[in-house]
């Protein structure tokens, strides 16, 4: 249980071709084969959510900088985690602590000082927000001083998508991205979905495979304090269209199976199971004493272990009779799969 | 008229045919994000058409269509400020440098930044939103061309040029889609001559009094796509 696990090759970034390896097979597939790999009357369920560039640099009215990175939206403020000085090159756990901040504090959001054109350095804009809350230090609820409409330009004008460190080259907001996003909810990219294009949506189709959808505000996976990742996953917002869940409905108990993208999706789903609430907030957190109970089938990504994904990897894994992780993860490593986001694809499915 | 259409973008919809498309779409209750590049203009066509139509249901969005960076953010305020988008319109265009001059006379750098607002700038908005569309099953993205892209008019040619590709943009989408479900549906409409500010730059001289509103042609336009066209459709001065 505690044996140090092979080191999975970190993933180049997004545009490498994609592969799939299956459970409880244990073969390697490419991931257009994806059709061929469920059955008939199977239902895959995909996280429509596009990624914010939830990342935003500025500094306090004292000039200290800060960067804050979106981790929810609540009405018209917004939840955050807070870093200080640096940037995202820099070990998440090792950034220095954000500047003190107190309620009623505004904070000055500008284009980054590297603007992609120096030409359009007209186009520098401002967004400010006030701290309507802390309830941790590190964690201040902003309220954006902007109308809507603004609001949204000046965001995708100032904001950068979460970056990751394993990563040669800055993501730009095109590169984080399923193929089919839309409501603008997730902080970080539902990346298990990135790999289906809109032919393996119609090849999974026409292979009498349904294909439903549902929105999951997907969370921000680090936070650079311990304590704070400890308690990850953040609440996230939801909602499941009922068209999506009378899908869902019809399968449970049958031998047609319900195959989440992505672990975003297993948390919704599970969520409605439990609750019966097809839109709210989420807190569940699912692990191996937490098993799922409608979801029978996982299209993710191979996370390393001791990331909050491991734990609702093994809840599914556990809630349909397959071998547990660690197991997995050695096929995985021994095939030279890419973990982490953009890395190649795990399949688990009940048998 | 009610329309099929619950959300819609509209780019280029400050003044002349965008506008008169996003009035006509609100009117029948569709919600509409106007796009165009200049924040005042834009703002005053917003008033204007909020006067009418309600506070919820038109909200604008500057942007200049050509610049890759500013197109995300289009989507995702549509998404939040409009719900998911079922009509996508591309009406921005550009002619290039005026007055209009023959091929031999524009910098070939005067053809790319054409091609980068009327062909290219359109594809990418394409790009961010017919995968919803087709994930959800339903979307209609509209191009509006010219007679220009069939003709070959003498100090046309950049802009002809490019709405010649846009259409076949439009049948080359239509066949990739049309391979991966059918939804969606990709189409082209010339509208004929207008009253509008592109009109005269074009043609200074012209006899304003022989060219249709654009509040009219925008009806038709809409009266059009109401008869479920086919994707990979192209209508000439719609009735």
């Amino acid at each position: 249980m505690t044996a140090p696990h092979p080191t999975l090759t970190p993933a180049s970034g997004p545009g490498h071709h994609r592969r799939l390896l299956t459970f409880p097979d244990g073969e390697l597939q490419p991931f257009e084969a994806l059709p061929t790999l469920l059955a008939p009357g199977d239902l895959v369920i995909v996280n429509d959510a596009a990624t914010l560039p939830a990342a935003l640099a500025g500094h306090t009215r004292g000039g200290q900088p800060i960067e804050i990175r979106l981790s929810g939206r609540s009405g018209d403020t917004w939840e955050t985690i807070a870093f200080g000085p640096g940037d995202w090159r820099m070990d998440t756990d090792l950034r220095p602590a954000p500047p003190d901040l107190h309620v009623g504090d505004v904070l000055y959001f500008q284009n980054a000082p590297q603007a992609p054109h120096p030409d359009r350095a007209h186009l520098c804009q401002e967004l400010h927000a006030v701290v309507v809350g802390l309830p941790h230090p590190r964690r201040p609820v902003l309220k954006f001083l902007a109308d809507e409409d603004h609001f949204w330009r000046l965001l995708y004008a100032i904001g950068r998508p979460v970056q990751y460190r394993h990563l040669a080259t800055d993501l730009d907001i095109w590169d984080a991205q399923t193929r089919f996003g839309g409501p603008p909810w997730a902080v970080e990219p539902p990346s298990a979905g990135m790999g289906l294009t809109t032919g393996t949506i119609a090849a999974l189709r026409a292979h009498d495979i349904a294909v439903a959808s549902l929105t999951e505000a997907a969370g921000l996976s680090a936070t650079g304090d311990p304590a704070l990742d400890a308690s990850l996953p953040f609440p996230e917002r939801y909602a499941v269209p009922p068209a999506t869940w009378a899908q869902v409905q019809a399968r449970i108990g049958t031998r047609q199976r319900l195959v989440a993208v992505g672990t975003s999706v297993v948390r919704a789903l599970e969520t409605v199971a439990r609750t019966g609430a097809l839109s709210g907030v989420t807190s569940l957190r699912l692990s191996a004493s937490n098993p799922t109970r409608v979801v029978n089938g996982l299209l993710s990504g191979v996370h390393a272990d001791g990331t909050s994904h491991r734990d609702l990897l093994d809840a599914v894994l556990l809630g349909n009779g397959l071998p547990a992780w660690p197991e997995m993860h050695r096929r995985a490593a021994a095939l030279g799969l890419r973990d982490h986001e953009f890395g190649d694809g795990v399949l688990l499915l009940r048998p | 008229m009610t329309s099929p259409f619950q959300s819609a973008i509209v780019t280029g919809a400050s003044r002349g045919l965008g506008a008169a498309l996003a009035d006509s779409l609100a009117a029948t209750g569709t919600r509409v994000l106007l796009v165009a590049r200049s924040p005042e203009d834009l703002s005053e066509t917003i008033g204007l058409l909020r006067a009418r139509h309600g506070i919820d249901r038109v909200h604008g969005f500057s942007a200049d269509i050509a610049d890759k960076h500013q197109t995300y953010g289009i989507a995702a305020a549509a998404e939040d400020l409009i719900g998911p988008v079922d009509l996508l319109i591309h009406n921005a265009s550009t002619l290039g440098p005026l007055p209009l001059r023959s091929l031999w006379d524009l910098d070939c750098e005067d053809l790319a930044s054409v091609l980068e607002t009327n062909l290219i700038g359109p594809f990418r908005l394409t790009k961010i939103v017919a995968g919803a569309m087709a994930l959800r099953g339903r979307g209609t993205i509209l191009h509006i061309s010219s007679d220009a892209a069939v003709s070959a008019y003498p100090g046309w040619g950049a802009y002809g040029v490019s709405k010649a590709a846009v259409d076949h943009l439009v049948r080359s989408f239509a066949a990739d889609f049309g391979q991966a479900g059918g939804q969606p549906r990709f189409l082209s409409v010339d509208p004929g001559e207008m009253d509008t500010r592109m009109h005269a730059d074009a043609v200074p001289d012209a006899d304003r009094s022989t060219l249709a509103a654009p509040s009219t042609v925008a009806l038709r336009i809409l009266r059009w796509l109401s008869t479920a066209p086919s994707t990979g459709s192209r209508a000439a001065e719609p009735a």
